[in-house]
Protein backbone atom coordinates (compact mmCIF):
# COMPACT_ATOMS: atom_id res chain seq x y z
CA UNK A 1 0.00 0.00 0.00
CA UNK A 2 2.96 2.41 1.15
CA UNK A 3 5.07 1.31 -2.25
CA UNK A 4 1.55 2.16 -4.15
CA UNK A 5 1.37 5.38 -2.58
CA UNK A 6 4.75 6.45 -3.27
CA UNK A 7 4.61 5.15 -6.97
CA UNK A 8 1.08 7.66 -7.43
CA UNK A 9 3.25 10.55 -5.74
CA UNK A 10 6.31 10.08 -8.34
CA UNK A 11 3.88 9.36 -10.96
CA UNK A 12 2.14 12.62 -10.11
CA UNK A 13 5.29 14.85 -9.30
CA UNK A 14 7.26 13.54 -12.56
CA UNK A 15 4.30 14.10 -14.89
CA UNK A 16 2.89 17.53 -14.23
CA UNK A 17 5.56 19.31 -15.53
CA UNK A 18 6.37 16.92 -18.72
CA UNK A 19 2.30 17.53 -19.90
CA UNK A 20 3.65 21.15 -19.08
CA UNK A 21 6.02 20.84 -21.55
CA UNK A 22 4.73 18.48 -23.61
CA UNK A 23 1.67 20.53 -24.23
CA UNK A 24 3.21 23.94 -24.17
CA UNK A 25 6.90 23.50 -26.28
CA UNK A 26 6.99 19.73 -28.29
CA UNK A 27 4.02 19.16 -29.37
CA UNK A 28 3.37 20.99 -32.63
CA UNK A 29 0.22 24.16 -32.97
CA UNK A 30 -2.41 22.91 -34.40
CA UNK A 31 -3.38 23.73 -38.24
CA UNK A 32 -5.06 26.84 -38.21
CA UNK A 33 -5.38 28.14 -34.90
CA UNK A 34 -1.96 28.37 -34.17
CA UNK A 35 -0.53 28.42 -30.47
CA UNK A 36 -3.78 29.27 -28.83
CA UNK A 37 -4.64 25.45 -29.64
CA UNK A 38 -2.37 24.50 -26.91
CA UNK A 39 -5.50 25.18 -24.19
CA UNK A 40 -6.91 21.87 -25.34
CA UNK A 41 -4.36 19.98 -24.04
CA UNK A 42 -5.58 21.40 -20.75
CA UNK A 43 -9.29 22.08 -20.86
CA UNK A 44 -9.96 18.58 -21.75
CA UNK A 45 -8.54 16.95 -19.01
CA UNK A 46 -10.32 18.97 -16.85
CA UNK A 47 -13.23 18.64 -18.73
CA UNK A 48 -13.27 15.06 -17.93
CA UNK A 49 -12.10 15.42 -14.51
CA UNK A 50 -15.30 16.92 -14.05
CA UNK A 51 -17.62 13.83 -15.68
CA UNK A 52 -14.89 11.74 -13.45
CA UNK A 53 -16.45 13.60 -10.01
CA UNK A 54 -19.99 12.82 -11.47
CA UNK A 55 -19.23 9.09 -12.13
CA UNK A 56 -17.76 9.23 -8.12
CA UNK A 57 -20.52 11.57 -6.36
CA UNK A 58 -22.99 8.88 -8.15
CA UNK A 59 -20.86 5.65 -7.19
CA UNK A 60 -20.85 7.47 -3.73
CA UNK A 61 -24.42 7.99 -3.33
CA UNK A 62 -25.26 4.24 -4.38
CA UNK A 63 -22.99 3.01 -1.87
CA UNK A 64 -24.35 5.04 0.40
CA UNK A 65 -27.78 4.12 0.16
CA UNK A 66 -27.00 0.50 -0.12
CA UNK A 67 -24.58 0.39 3.30
CA UNK A 68 -25.58 3.73 5.14
CA UNK A 69 -22.12 4.46 5.91
CA UNK A 70 -21.82 7.77 7.28
CA UNK A 71 -18.50 8.04 5.03
CA UNK A 72 -20.03 7.77 1.84
CA UNK A 73 -21.74 10.56 2.61
CA UNK A 74 -19.09 12.81 3.20
CA UNK A 75 -17.29 11.56 0.01
CA UNK A 76 -20.29 12.26 -1.98
CA UNK A 77 -20.83 15.65 -1.23
CA UNK A 78 -17.00 15.91 -1.78
CA UNK A 79 -16.98 14.43 -5.17
CA UNK A 80 -19.81 16.93 -5.74
CA UNK A 81 -17.85 20.10 -4.67
CA UNK A 82 -15.20 18.97 -6.62
CA UNK A 83 -17.03 18.87 -10.02
CA UNK A 84 -18.64 21.96 -8.88
CA UNK A 85 -15.21 23.85 -9.05
CA UNK A 86 -13.90 21.71 -12.38
CA UNK A 87 -16.79 22.37 -14.24
CA UNK A 88 -17.00 25.88 -13.61
CA UNK A 89 -12.89 25.60 -14.94
CA UNK A 90 -14.44 23.43 -17.99
CA UNK A 91 -16.66 26.14 -18.60
CA UNK A 92 -14.57 28.93 -18.39
CA UNK A 93 -11.74 27.86 -20.26
CA UNK A 94 -14.19 26.39 -23.14
CA UNK A 95 -15.46 29.80 -23.59
CA UNK A 96 -11.89 31.38 -23.85
CA UNK A 97 -11.18 28.83 -26.62
CA UNK A 98 -14.59 29.74 -28.28
CA UNK A 99 -13.41 33.17 -28.41
CA UNK A 100 -10.49 32.63 -30.09
CA UNK A 101 -11.64 29.70 -32.31
CA UNK A 102 -15.32 31.21 -33.34
CA UNK A 103 -14.60 35.05 -31.83
CA UNK A 104 -17.67 33.98 -29.25
CA UNK A 105 -17.85 33.68 -25.95
CA UNK A 106 -20.25 31.68 -26.29
CA UNK A 107 -22.56 29.76 -28.68
CA UNK A 108 -24.72 27.13 -26.70
CA UNK A 109 -22.12 24.06 -28.40
CA UNK A 110 -23.42 20.51 -27.24
CA UNK A 111 -20.03 20.11 -25.31
CA UNK A 112 -20.60 23.98 -23.73
CA UNK A 113 -24.28 22.78 -22.67
CA UNK A 114 -23.59 19.75 -21.20
CA UNK A 115 -20.86 21.62 -19.31
CA UNK A 116 -23.01 23.70 -18.40
CA UNK A 117 -25.68 21.58 -17.40
CA UNK A 118 -23.52 19.37 -15.32
CA UNK A 119 -22.35 22.72 -13.56
CA UNK A 120 -25.86 23.19 -12.32
CA UNK A 121 -26.76 19.76 -11.47
CA UNK A 122 -23.97 20.75 -9.12
CA UNK A 123 -25.11 23.64 -7.81
CA UNK A 124 -28.88 22.04 -7.40
CA UNK A 125 -27.06 19.13 -5.48
CA UNK A 126 -25.20 21.71 -3.14
CA UNK A 127 -27.88 24.20 -2.37
CA UNK A 128 -30.50 20.80 -1.52
CA UNK A 129 -27.69 19.32 0.39
CA UNK A 130 -27.51 22.68 2.56
CA UNK A 131 -30.67 23.37 2.89
CA UNK A 132 -31.44 19.84 4.26
CA UNK A 133 -29.50 20.88 7.31
CA UNK A 134 -30.75 19.28 10.97
CA UNK A 135 -32.51 16.87 8.86
CA UNK A 136 -31.63 12.99 9.65
CA UNK A 137 -32.52 11.88 6.31
CA UNK A 138 -29.88 14.25 4.78
CA UNK A 139 -27.80 11.98 2.90
CA UNK A 140 -30.31 9.51 2.07
CA UNK A 141 -32.61 12.38 0.13
CA UNK A 142 -29.49 14.40 -1.49
CA UNK A 143 -27.73 10.52 -2.64
CA UNK A 144 -31.03 10.18 -4.39
CA UNK A 145 -31.11 13.39 -6.36
CA UNK A 146 -27.65 12.58 -7.74
CA UNK A 147 -28.72 8.95 -8.67
CA UNK A 148 -31.64 10.91 -10.75
CA UNK A 149 -29.05 13.55 -12.01
CA UNK A 150 -27.22 10.47 -13.21
CA UNK A 151 -30.20 8.57 -15.07
CA UNK A 152 -30.63 12.11 -16.92
CA UNK A 153 -27.17 12.49 -18.19
CA UNK A 154 -26.82 10.07 -20.98
CA UNK A 155 -30.11 11.85 -22.22
CA UNK A 156 -28.36 15.05 -22.36
CA UNK A 157 -25.05 13.28 -23.60
CA UNK A 158 -26.36 11.33 -26.39
CA UNK A 159 -29.23 13.65 -27.70
CA UNK A 160 -28.08 17.44 -27.52
CA UNK A 161 -25.74 16.58 -30.51
CA UNK A 162 -28.59 15.28 -32.53
CA UNK A 163 -30.57 18.33 -31.84
CA UNK A 164 -27.32 20.33 -32.48
CA UNK A 165 -26.72 19.03 -35.87
CA UNK A 166 -30.03 20.08 -37.05
CA UNK A 167 -29.57 23.46 -35.63
CA UNK A 168 -26.30 24.93 -36.81
CA UNK A 169 -25.07 22.16 -39.97
CA UNK A 170 -22.23 24.43 -40.80
CA UNK A 171 -20.47 24.34 -37.76
CA UNK A 172 -18.39 21.25 -37.78
CA UNK A 173 -15.48 22.00 -36.16
CA UNK A 174 -15.65 19.61 -33.51
CA UNK A 175 -15.73 16.23 -35.80
CA UNK A 176 -12.76 17.87 -37.53
CA UNK A 177 -10.42 18.52 -34.88
CA UNK A 178 -10.94 15.15 -33.43
CA UNK A 179 -10.22 13.12 -36.82
CA UNK A 180 -7.42 15.20 -37.49
CA UNK A 181 -5.31 14.87 -34.72
CA UNK A 182 -1.58 13.65 -35.14
CA UNK A 183 -0.53 11.26 -33.09
CA UNK A 184 1.90 13.44 -31.03
CA UNK A 185 -1.06 15.76 -30.36
CA UNK A 186 -3.32 12.66 -29.02
CA UNK A 187 -0.25 11.24 -26.94
CA UNK A 188 -0.03 14.70 -25.53
CA UNK A 189 -3.93 14.61 -24.71
CA UNK A 190 -4.09 11.27 -23.35
CA UNK A 191 -0.84 11.85 -21.38
CA UNK A 192 -2.50 15.39 -19.54
CA UNK A 193 -5.66 12.90 -18.89
CA UNK A 194 -4.11 10.92 -16.99
CA UNK A 195 -2.42 12.96 -15.25
CA UNK A 196 -5.15 15.23 -14.52
CA UNK A 197 -7.01 11.99 -13.25
CA UNK A 198 -4.04 11.53 -10.65
CA UNK A 199 -4.24 14.76 -9.67
CA UNK A 200 -7.95 14.24 -9.14
CA UNK A 201 -8.16 11.64 -7.32
CA UNK A 202 -5.02 13.04 -4.78
CA UNK A 203 -7.00 16.16 -3.80
CA UNK A 204 -10.88 13.63 -3.73
CA UNK A 205 -8.86 11.41 -1.38
CA UNK A 206 -6.99 14.61 0.45
CA UNK A 207 -10.58 16.01 1.03
CA UNK A 208 -12.13 13.05 2.03
CA UNK A 209 -9.71 11.71 4.49
CA UNK A 210 -10.44 15.35 6.04
CA UNK A 211 -13.90 14.78 5.98
CA UNK A 212 -13.92 11.44 7.99
CA UNK A 213 -11.42 13.12 10.59
CA UNK A 214 -13.69 16.21 11.24
CA UNK A 215 -16.76 14.13 11.44
CA UNK A 216 -14.74 11.81 14.13
CA UNK A 217 -13.02 14.76 16.35
CA UNK A 218 -16.59 16.29 15.91
CA UNK A 219 -18.25 13.08 17.54
CA UNK A 220 -15.81 13.09 20.21
CA UNK A 221 -15.98 16.82 21.15
CA UNK A 222 -19.44 15.96 21.61
CA UNK A 223 -18.84 12.63 23.62
CA UNK A 224 -17.20 14.55 26.22
CA UNK B 1 -52.84 -3.06 -3.83
CA UNK B 2 -53.86 -1.05 -6.88
CA UNK B 3 -57.31 -0.90 -5.05
CA UNK B 4 -55.19 1.05 -2.57
CA UNK B 5 -53.37 3.06 -4.97
CA UNK B 6 -56.97 4.14 -6.55
CA UNK B 7 -58.04 5.16 -2.70
CA UNK B 8 -54.86 7.35 -2.53
CA UNK B 9 -55.16 8.68 -5.43
CA UNK B 10 -59.20 9.67 -4.63
CA UNK B 11 -58.34 11.35 -1.26
CA UNK B 12 -55.45 13.25 -3.13
CA UNK B 13 -58.17 15.04 -5.92
CA UNK B 14 -60.35 15.09 -3.40
CA UNK B 15 -58.38 17.08 -1.11
CA UNK B 16 -56.68 19.20 -3.37
CA UNK B 17 -60.05 19.84 -5.10
CA UNK B 18 -61.36 20.95 -1.99
CA UNK B 19 -59.04 22.72 -0.36
CA UNK B 20 -58.90 24.59 -3.62
CA UNK B 21 -56.39 27.40 -3.67
CA UNK B 22 -53.66 25.23 -4.91
CA UNK B 23 -55.52 24.13 -8.18
CA UNK B 24 -56.75 27.21 -8.40
CA UNK B 25 -53.44 29.17 -8.08
CA UNK B 26 -51.93 26.55 -10.66
CA UNK B 27 -54.91 27.40 -13.29
CA UNK B 28 -54.99 30.66 -13.08
CA UNK B 29 -51.20 31.04 -12.86
CA UNK B 30 -50.96 29.57 -16.24
CA UNK B 31 -53.70 31.47 -17.75
CA UNK B 32 -52.68 34.80 -16.60
CA UNK B 33 -48.82 34.25 -18.13
CA UNK B 34 -50.32 33.44 -21.19
CA UNK B 35 -52.49 36.57 -21.27
CA UNK B 36 -49.65 38.57 -20.17
CA UNK B 37 -47.39 37.17 -22.77
CA UNK B 38 -50.16 37.90 -25.37
CA UNK B 39 -50.62 41.17 -23.63
CA UNK B 40 -46.96 42.40 -24.08
CA UNK B 41 -46.21 40.89 -27.75
CA UNK B 42 -49.10 43.29 -28.38
CA UNK B 43 -50.92 41.22 -31.33
CA UNK B 44 -47.06 41.17 -32.83
CA UNK B 45 -46.92 37.22 -34.62
CA UNK B 46 -44.07 35.84 -33.63
CA UNK B 47 -41.61 33.51 -35.23
CA UNK B 48 -42.52 29.93 -34.62
CA UNK B 49 -39.56 29.26 -32.72
CA UNK B 50 -39.85 32.14 -29.98
CA UNK B 51 -43.82 30.97 -29.83
CA UNK B 52 -42.87 27.49 -29.18
CA UNK B 53 -40.03 29.04 -26.77
CA UNK B 54 -42.81 31.23 -24.56
CA UNK B 55 -45.07 28.67 -24.65
CA UNK B 56 -43.06 25.94 -22.68
CA UNK B 57 -41.66 28.82 -20.47
CA UNK B 58 -45.04 29.48 -19.38
CA UNK B 59 -45.95 25.10 -19.20
CA UNK B 60 -42.97 24.83 -17.04
CA UNK B 61 -43.22 27.55 -14.47
CA UNK B 62 -47.22 26.59 -14.27
CA UNK B 63 -45.69 23.42 -13.50
CA UNK B 64 -43.20 24.63 -11.22
CA UNK B 65 -45.88 26.34 -8.50
CA UNK B 66 -48.58 23.01 -8.54
CA UNK B 67 -46.55 19.55 -9.16
CA UNK B 68 -44.28 19.67 -5.71
CA UNK B 69 -47.33 20.43 -3.98
CA UNK B 70 -48.82 17.08 -3.13
CA UNK B 71 -45.57 16.09 -1.16
CA UNK B 72 -45.45 19.48 0.62
CA UNK B 73 -48.97 19.22 1.46
CA UNK B 74 -48.03 16.08 3.07
CA UNK B 75 -45.41 17.83 5.08
CA UNK B 76 -47.40 20.82 5.80
CA UNK B 77 -50.45 19.18 7.40
CA UNK B 78 -48.33 16.66 8.83
CA UNK B 79 -50.37 14.23 7.69
CA UNK B 80 -46.83 12.50 5.80
CA UNK B 81 -46.42 10.41 8.79
CA UNK B 82 -49.22 8.93 9.14
CA UNK B 83 -49.16 7.97 5.62
CA UNK B 84 -46.07 6.69 5.89
CA UNK B 85 -46.72 3.84 8.60
CA UNK B 86 -50.43 3.83 6.92
CA UNK B 87 -49.01 2.54 3.28
CA UNK B 88 -45.62 0.56 1.77
CA UNK B 89 -43.89 3.62 0.10
CA UNK B 90 -44.30 2.29 -3.76
CA UNK B 91 -48.29 3.19 -3.08
CA UNK B 92 -48.03 6.58 -2.25
CA UNK B 93 -45.05 6.98 -4.90
CA UNK B 94 -47.57 5.66 -7.70
CA UNK B 95 -50.67 7.14 -6.42
CA UNK B 96 -48.97 10.75 -5.83
CA UNK B 97 -47.43 10.00 -9.99
CA UNK B 98 -51.31 9.43 -10.98
CA UNK B 99 -51.98 12.60 -9.78
CA UNK B 100 -49.41 14.49 -10.92
CA UNK B 101 -49.94 13.34 -14.47
CA UNK B 102 -53.80 14.51 -14.51
CA UNK B 103 -53.04 17.77 -12.50
CA UNK B 104 -49.97 18.45 -15.36
CA UNK B 105 -52.00 17.16 -18.34
CA UNK B 106 -55.05 19.29 -17.39
CA UNK B 107 -52.69 22.46 -17.01
CA UNK B 108 -51.29 21.68 -20.50
CA UNK B 109 -55.25 21.33 -21.68
CA UNK B 110 -56.04 24.50 -20.46
CA UNK B 111 -52.51 26.19 -21.41
CA UNK B 112 -52.50 25.30 -25.43
CA UNK B 113 -56.57 26.52 -26.14
CA UNK B 114 -55.42 30.10 -24.45
CA UNK B 115 -51.92 29.99 -25.98
CA UNK B 116 -53.36 28.82 -29.88
CA UNK B 117 -56.57 31.50 -29.01
CA UNK B 118 -54.32 34.50 -28.11
CA UNK B 119 -51.04 34.13 -29.57
CA UNK B 120 -52.80 32.91 -33.22
CA UNK B 121 -50.29 29.93 -32.75
CA UNK B 122 -52.00 27.23 -35.46
CA UNK B 123 -49.96 24.05 -35.54
CA UNK B 124 -49.79 23.08 -39.14
CA UNK B 125 -49.22 19.23 -37.35
CA UNK B 126 -52.03 18.82 -35.46
CA UNK B 127 -51.50 16.13 -34.23
CA UNK B 128 -47.62 16.34 -33.75
CA UNK B 129 -48.25 19.24 -31.29
CA UNK B 130 -51.20 17.68 -29.40
CA UNK B 131 -48.35 14.30 -29.15
CA UNK B 132 -45.57 16.85 -28.40
CA UNK B 133 -47.80 18.38 -25.90
CA UNK B 134 -49.13 15.58 -24.35
CA UNK B 135 -45.29 13.28 -23.84
CA UNK B 136 -43.49 16.34 -22.57
CA UNK B 137 -46.13 16.76 -19.70
CA UNK B 138 -45.54 13.33 -19.11
CA UNK B 139 -42.21 13.90 -18.76
CA UNK B 140 -42.55 16.87 -16.60
CA UNK B 141 -44.61 15.46 -14.40
CA UNK B 142 -42.73 12.13 -13.84
CA UNK B 143 -39.67 14.51 -13.18
CA UNK B 144 -41.18 16.86 -10.96
CA UNK B 145 -43.19 14.11 -8.68
CA UNK B 146 -39.54 12.68 -7.47
CA UNK B 147 -38.41 16.11 -7.14
CA UNK B 148 -41.36 17.14 -5.23
CA UNK B 149 -40.89 14.47 -2.83
CA UNK B 150 -37.38 15.28 -2.62
CA UNK B 151 -37.74 19.04 -1.63
CA UNK B 152 -40.77 18.68 0.45
CA UNK B 153 -38.38 17.63 3.30
CA UNK B 154 -36.31 21.05 2.68
CA UNK B 155 -36.47 24.09 3.81
CA UNK B 156 -37.14 27.24 1.21
CA UNK B 157 -39.32 24.44 -0.78
CA UNK B 158 -40.50 27.23 -3.85
CA UNK B 159 -36.91 28.52 -4.61
CA UNK B 160 -35.11 25.02 -4.27
CA UNK B 161 -37.85 23.33 -6.37
CA UNK B 162 -37.20 25.50 -9.36
CA UNK B 163 -32.91 25.41 -8.71
CA UNK B 164 -33.03 21.33 -8.44
CA UNK B 165 -35.66 20.84 -11.33
CA UNK B 166 -34.20 23.16 -14.18
CA UNK B 167 -31.01 21.25 -15.30
CA UNK B 168 -32.92 18.14 -14.90
CA UNK B 169 -35.85 19.33 -17.31
CA UNK B 170 -33.44 20.52 -19.62
CA UNK B 171 -33.50 17.77 -21.81
CA UNK B 172 -37.72 17.43 -22.02
CA UNK B 173 -38.26 21.07 -22.38
CA UNK B 174 -35.21 21.34 -25.18
CA UNK B 175 -36.49 18.04 -27.14
CA UNK B 176 -39.84 19.76 -26.58
CA UNK B 177 -39.20 23.21 -27.97
CA UNK B 178 -37.70 21.95 -30.86
CA UNK B 179 -40.76 20.00 -31.56
CA UNK B 180 -43.09 22.13 -31.25
CA UNK B 181 -41.23 24.99 -33.53
CA UNK B 182 -41.69 21.87 -36.16
CA UNK B 183 -45.32 21.57 -35.73
CA UNK B 184 -45.90 25.45 -36.00
CA UNK B 185 -43.81 25.50 -39.55
CA UNK B 186 -45.63 24.75 -42.32
CA UNK B 187 -42.98 21.66 -44.36
CA UNK B 188 -42.74 18.37 -44.13
CA UNK B 189 -44.11 16.87 -41.20
CA UNK B 190 -41.55 15.91 -38.08
CA UNK B 191 -40.37 12.74 -37.24
CA UNK B 192 -41.47 10.90 -34.28
CA UNK B 193 -38.16 9.71 -32.85
CA UNK B 194 -38.35 12.75 -30.26
CA UNK B 195 -42.00 11.59 -29.12
CA UNK B 196 -40.09 8.52 -28.49
CA UNK B 197 -37.45 10.38 -26.55
CA UNK B 198 -40.23 12.23 -24.24
CA UNK B 199 -41.90 8.15 -23.68
CA UNK B 200 -38.32 7.02 -22.92
CA UNK B 201 -37.37 9.86 -20.64
CA UNK B 202 -40.61 9.14 -18.41
CA UNK B 203 -40.14 5.41 -18.44
CA UNK B 204 -36.27 5.94 -17.43
CA UNK B 205 -37.04 8.64 -14.23
CA UNK B 206 -40.04 6.73 -13.26
CA UNK B 207 -38.58 3.36 -12.82
CA UNK B 208 -35.32 4.90 -11.02
CA UNK B 209 -37.66 7.03 -8.98
CA UNK B 210 -39.84 3.61 -8.26
CA UNK B 211 -36.40 1.91 -6.73
CA UNK B 212 -35.48 5.28 -5.27
CA UNK B 213 -38.68 6.09 -3.44
CA UNK B 214 -38.63 4.40 -0.19
CA UNK B 215 -35.11 5.86 0.49
CA UNK B 216 -36.46 9.27 0.81
CA UNK B 217 -40.09 8.59 1.56
CA UNK B 218 -39.05 6.95 4.71
CA UNK B 219 -36.85 9.30 6.89
CA UNK C 1 -2.47 33.83 -28.87
CA UNK C 2 -0.02 32.27 -26.05
CA UNK C 3 -1.71 35.31 -23.86
CA UNK C 4 -4.76 32.91 -23.79
CA UNK C 5 -3.10 30.31 -23.12
CA UNK C 6 -1.31 31.37 -19.71
CA UNK C 7 -4.38 32.55 -19.03
CA UNK C 8 -6.38 29.23 -18.85
CA UNK C 9 -3.94 27.95 -17.14
CA UNK C 10 -3.88 30.30 -14.91
CA UNK C 11 -7.14 29.99 -14.08
CA UNK C 12 -6.99 25.92 -13.53
CA UNK C 13 -4.37 26.51 -11.33
CA UNK C 14 -6.53 28.85 -9.01
CA UNK C 15 -9.21 26.42 -8.83
CA UNK C 16 -7.31 23.55 -7.70
CA UNK C 17 -5.36 25.76 -5.36
CA UNK C 18 -8.77 26.84 -4.38
CA UNK C 19 -9.47 23.02 -3.26
CA UNK C 20 -6.42 22.62 -1.59
CA UNK C 21 -6.80 25.51 0.10
CA UNK C 22 -9.73 24.69 1.51
CA UNK C 23 -8.75 21.00 2.63
CA UNK C 24 -5.54 23.00 4.65
CA UNK C 25 -7.88 25.86 6.16
CA UNK C 26 -10.33 22.40 7.28
CA UNK C 27 -6.93 20.67 8.42
CA UNK C 28 -6.21 24.11 10.49
CA UNK C 29 -8.99 23.95 12.40
CA UNK C 30 -8.72 20.86 12.95
CA UNK C 31 -5.23 21.21 14.95
CA UNK C 32 -7.30 23.97 16.50
CA UNK C 33 -9.95 21.56 17.60
CA UNK C 34 -7.51 18.82 18.88
CA UNK C 35 -5.11 21.31 20.57
CA UNK C 36 -8.10 22.60 22.92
Amino acid sequence: MKALRFIFYILLVVMMPVVFYMALVWVPPAMGLGDASRILYFHVPVAWSSVLAFLAAGYYSVRYLAKEDYRYELYAWNAAFTGLVYSTLTVVTGSIWAHISWNIWWNWDPRETSAVILLLIYIAYISLYSSLKERPGRGKISAVYLIIAAVVMPFLVFIIPRIYWSLHPDMIFNTKNKFDMESSMRITLFTSMGVFTLLYFFIINLMNRTAVLEKKIQEKIHDN
Amino acid sequence: MENRIYKHLKKDILVEFRNRSAVNISFAFAGITTIAVSLASGGIRLDANIQSILFWIIIFFSGMSGLAHTFIREEEERTALFLAIHSIPEEVYISKLLFNLVFFIFIALVVSPLYIFFMHAIPVHFTHFCLTVLFGSIAIASVSTILGAIVSKAENRGTLFTVISFPLMLPVLWIAIMNTTASLEPGAAPGFQSILFLLAFSGVIISASYLSFKFIWME
Amino acid sequence: MITEVIVSLCVIWAGIAFLIFRVDRRISSLERKINE
